[in-house]
């Protein structure tokens, strides 16, 4: 079983936004992995390991479109226990989703993998695309917004619990196949792979490296790929018609009385 | 709602990454030269996660815990702890520095430094266990025989076991030679000692994170002469052990009482009884009248970890403080007293506010630097001892005439950081709710432990600075006098000038004592040591901030842009020059002053 997983690098989120004309300015940004990537990998690791026993179940690969001396998030996912890494050097901020997922597909291809895990969005865009449009490009089932899942390996399929909008939905997909994942993936209990011990309790969140891990993760294999030895010409479908930041909030009032509130709400506001 | 905890780890990058370059020159030394940037900063990352998720959310309640004895000498660490302990030793975080093949993960010493530092300020009191074991992990593996080095340095260095340091005796505390605690060699087992005595103040003295515990103890042989000379080191494990390390009969070292104190009270101070209730057995670890000198050699380490503590509390101080003070709403700007409705505004805005951040801000960063550089220049004299050994002698006599400095400097300076923060929450800070209380109580033993501050003077002034007649004294100030002279072609001409003067001063105190040592005046040049080590370290730091703000302006010039950080390494340096390089010159007054008066007999009767 072979597993892919994409990450990406975004500017820090809890830097504050730098605008330079009619863009972000993210000259000066400190690049940091994609939180969702983090579930990703997590959720593929525990798929592989096997608690109380040292097989591996899986190989975990992890993909980043990003240049190559730009890699400092495929590091940091390879000391967390990624096996071993994939680079599509490509400065990927110049890249619409569909570029990036025909990478994406053609390393899976290549790889000869049985499953993609995607973080469900960057945080930095919010796109929520690759992965869909990966599964289309590859011709794969998929299930997006898991926030649990358990892999029958007898069957060779997936029961994903997605989050959708109205409750959660379960599905049984076949694989190979492309899951992305939701924060509630990485909750103690929602990865199953019916090798550890169904009650182990994981801890909340993505894991830590340990120093062991950081220090082998150096050593461990990262290919790299131009997009054009993947066959892939970048396709640009999409342009940036302008980014502007949101207007500031304008400073509140206070009210004396509740009815004088519920006055404004009716004939200011208009809400009520 | 209390102020969360946070650590700065752009700051951290700032002075390995930029100041020091200790990515670039590490990686020519052998041991590190798989480690590149990324790996550091990976590392970073976890560190402070490790900080932020596993240590600080045991912190408080450690505090409000403490530890709990049973009647069988076994000690209850607080709430969360053996998690914590736990998550330490499978992330390897325990002896971060130590060689793989012995347990440790390889990593150098200047990042074990940062580990120290930013795991300290996240939980102090926790991290004397770790901290502990790994130094007697260092111990054993460099001096324990053959027989079982290797399985206890493994067992300390992963975490398995822990260990501890017992010098300390009710009668012994700064003069160590006064050692009491009798070794008599058994007359059934063959390399077996049997000790008796009490060490009293024993961190870790027993825990409930660890199956076995083993003590490193100081203790007489039979016919060993009195003072130092005579003193031998030994292992006393909390449970016998066989070559594979399986577990045998309790020895006779046990845990009577664990002391109530101001603050680290989720650390067990314990009171060690040796062969009260049944027989102790030790091993020797080197050889026999050979305990001082080993424990020497595992000093300087020490000292400068307990630098790094102070360090943590001055980082945390100014990140609690910062956060604080942008938060809290009180009065209006100063320039706006006068009018009733104006807004009111975060204290932040408030000069006397800002003073005090930017107090603790500059005292955060350049303690860091300096202690920072200190691990590094360690990890470059380890790397260079083979190739380059007039170098890697340089750079340990740096250290050794700058460990003392650091240990009390940065101690004394981290309380009096843990204080200015109250002092910016105002009644809050005095109150439980904040975390700025703990810090104040929790940080005073920095500066008594491992030497009390005023025994750091002892040695600077009574061993460091007659070391080859002032010899490194004088090293140090022709290398800093030369790298002003590189900051005034940088355009930092006066702040280099202040400090050169500053660095006079420190000169003329240094010839003013030697004279007093000359003309006999023993006790008159010592009174002055503490003055002349403030005179020290308020001048090195200065040397730090500058030396900050010089990578600074690069950078800014480098990248047209003017980030914080690097605004505030320029600013600070100009504070620094103006509000604390002017005590270094106060106190060099106080040394050439001459005074007598604490002498005069009739004072303390
Ligand atoms: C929380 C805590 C944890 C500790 N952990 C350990 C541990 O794990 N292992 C261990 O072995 N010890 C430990 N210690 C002991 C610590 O190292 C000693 O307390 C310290 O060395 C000082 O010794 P003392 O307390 O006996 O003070 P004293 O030596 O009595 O000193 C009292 C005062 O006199 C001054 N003084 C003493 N002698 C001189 C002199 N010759 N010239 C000038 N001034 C002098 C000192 O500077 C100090 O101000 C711990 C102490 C504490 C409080």
């Amino acid at each position: 079983m072979k597993i892919l997983v994409t990450v990406k690098r975004i500017p820090d989120p809890d830097e504050s936004l730098k605008f330079a004309g009619n863009a972000i300015d993210t000259s000066s940004s400190k690049w940091v992995a994609n939180a969702f990537d983090e579930y990703a990998v997590e959720t593929a690791l525990r798929m592989a390991e096997h608690i109380g026993n040292k097989d591996r179940l899986a190989e975990v690969i992890v993909c980043s479109v990003c240049p190559k001396d730009k890699r400092q998030h495929v590091t940091q996912f390879l000391a967390m226990g990624a096996d071993r890494g994939v680079i599509v050097d490509a400065d990927e901020t110049a890249m619409d989703s569909q570029t990036v997922a025909k990478l994406v597909a053609e390393v899976f291809r290549r790889e000869g993998c049985d499953l993609l895990v995607s973080g469900k969005l960057s945080q930095d865009s919010e796109g929520n695309e690759v992965a869909q449009r990966a599964a289309g490009l590859l011709d794969l089932p998929q299930a997006s917004f898991a926030a649990t899942l358990r892999w029958d390996r007898g069957a060779n399929a997936l029961t994903v619990g997605r989050e959708v909008d109205d409750g959660v939905e379960t599905k049984t997909i076949p694989l190979p196949a492309v899951v992305s994942v939701d924060l509630r993936i990485v909750l103690p209990h929602s990865v199953k792979n019916g090798a550890t011990a169904d009650d182990h309790k994981y801890s909340d969140g993505a894991r830590l490296a340990s120093l062991r891990g950081i220090t082998m993760a150096k050593r461990k294999k990262v290919d790299v790929h131009t997009p054009a030895a993947l066959g892939v010409t970048p396709s640009s479908h999409v342009a940036v018609a302008g980014v502007t930041a949101p207007e500031k909030r304008a400073a509140g009032q206070i009210v004396d009385s509740a009815q004088t509130l519920v006055n404004k709400l009716i004939t200011e506001a208009k809400v009520l | 709602m209390s102020t969360p905890f946070r650590v700065d780890i752009d700051d951290v990058e700032f002075v390995f990454f930029e100041q020091l370059r200790a990515h670039e020159r590490l990686s020519a030394l052998p041991a590190f030269a798989e480690l590149d940037r990324d790996t550091y900063t990976a590392t970073f990352r976890e560190i402070k996660r490790m900080a932020e998720e596993v240590l600080h959310p045991v912190d408080r309640i450690g505090d409000r815990q403490g530890c709990s004895l049973d009647d069988e000498g076994n000690v209850t660490t607080p709430e969360g702890y053996k998690d914590a302990w736990d998550r330490m030793a499978e992330g390897g975080w325990i002896a971060s520095s130590a060689p793989v093949d012995q347990g440790g993960s390889g990593m150098p010493r200047a990042v074990a430094m940062v580990c120290n530092e930013v795991f300290t300020a996240a939980c102090c009191a926790f991290m004397m266990y770790p901290g502990l074991t790994a130094a007697a992990g260092r111990m054993v593996a460099a001096f324990a025989p053959d027989a079982f080095r290797d399985l206890v340095t493994q067992k300390l260095f992963t975490g398995e076991w822990s260990g501890t340091m017992c010098l300390t005796e009710a009668g012994a505390g700064s003069s160590v030679g006064d050692n009491r605690c009798k070794a008599t060699p058994s007359e059934t087992e063959d390399g077996v000692f049997l000790l008796e005595g009490e060490k009293v103040f024993i961190s870790g003295g027993d825990n409930d994170l660890v199956e076995n515990i083993v003590h490193l103890v100081l203790a007489r042989t039979p016919g060993a002469p009195e003072g130092t000379k005579g003193l031998s080191l030994f292992l006393v494990p909390k449970y016998e052990f066989d070559a594979e390390g399986n577990l045998g009969a309790r020895n006779g070292a046990k845990v009577t009482t664990i002391e109530h104190k101001l603050g680290i009270n989720g650390s067990a101070t314990c009171v060690l009884a040796l062969g009260a209730d049944r027989p102790c057995k030790s091993w020797l670890v080197g050889k026999e009248r050979q305990g001082i000198e080993l424990m020497f050699n595992m000093m300087n380490e020490a000292r400068i970890g307990v630098a790094g503590q102070g360090v943590a509390t001055a980082n945390a101080a100014y990140q609690y403080s910062v956060q604080y003070a942008a938060e809290r709403v009180q009065g209006t700007a100063l320039m706006r007293t006068r009018d009733g409705e104006a807004r009111r505004v975060p204290i932040i805005e408030h000069p006397d506010v800002r003073r005090m951040l930017m107090t603790l801000q500059v005292v955060a960063a350049t303690t860091r630097a300096a202690v920072y550089r200190v691990a590094f220049n360690e990890d470059l004299a380890h790397g260079l001892e083979q190739t380059e050994p007039k170098k890697a002698e340089k750079l340990r006599q740096r250290m050794d005439l700058l460990i003392p400095v650091l240990k009390a400097h940065c101690t004394d300076l981290s309380f009096e950081m843990a204080s200015m923060a109250v002092q910016v929450y105002g009644g809050y800070g005095f109150i439980k709710e904040y975390p700025v209380e703990q810090l104040v109580r929790d940080s005073k033993v920095q500066s008594i432990y491992e030497g009390t501050n005023g025994i750091q003077a002892m040695d600077l002034l009574g061993r460091k600075m007659r070391i080859n007649s002032g010899a490194l004294f004088m090293e140090w100030m022709a290398d800093t006098q030369r790298e002003l002279q590189e900051a005034g072609k940088e355009g930092f001409g006066s702040q280099a000038a202040a400090i050169n003067r500053a660095i006079g001063q420190l000169g003329a105190s240094a010839m003013h004592l030697g004279q007093l040592a000359g003309n006999r005046k023993i006790d008159v040049a010592f009174l002055q040591a503490v003055p002349f080590l403030k005179t020290f370290g308020y001048t090195l730091l200065a040397v730090e901030a500058l030396d900050q703000a010089r990578v600074a302006k690069k950078l800014i010039a480098q990248h047209g842009e003017e980030r914080p950080l690097w605004v505030r390494k320029i600013a600070g340096l100009d504070f620094y020059i103006n509000h604390l390089l002017p005590q270094a010159v106060a106190w060099a007054k106080t040394v050439q002053s001459g005074d007598e008066s604490p002498l005069d007999e009739r004072v303390f009767t």
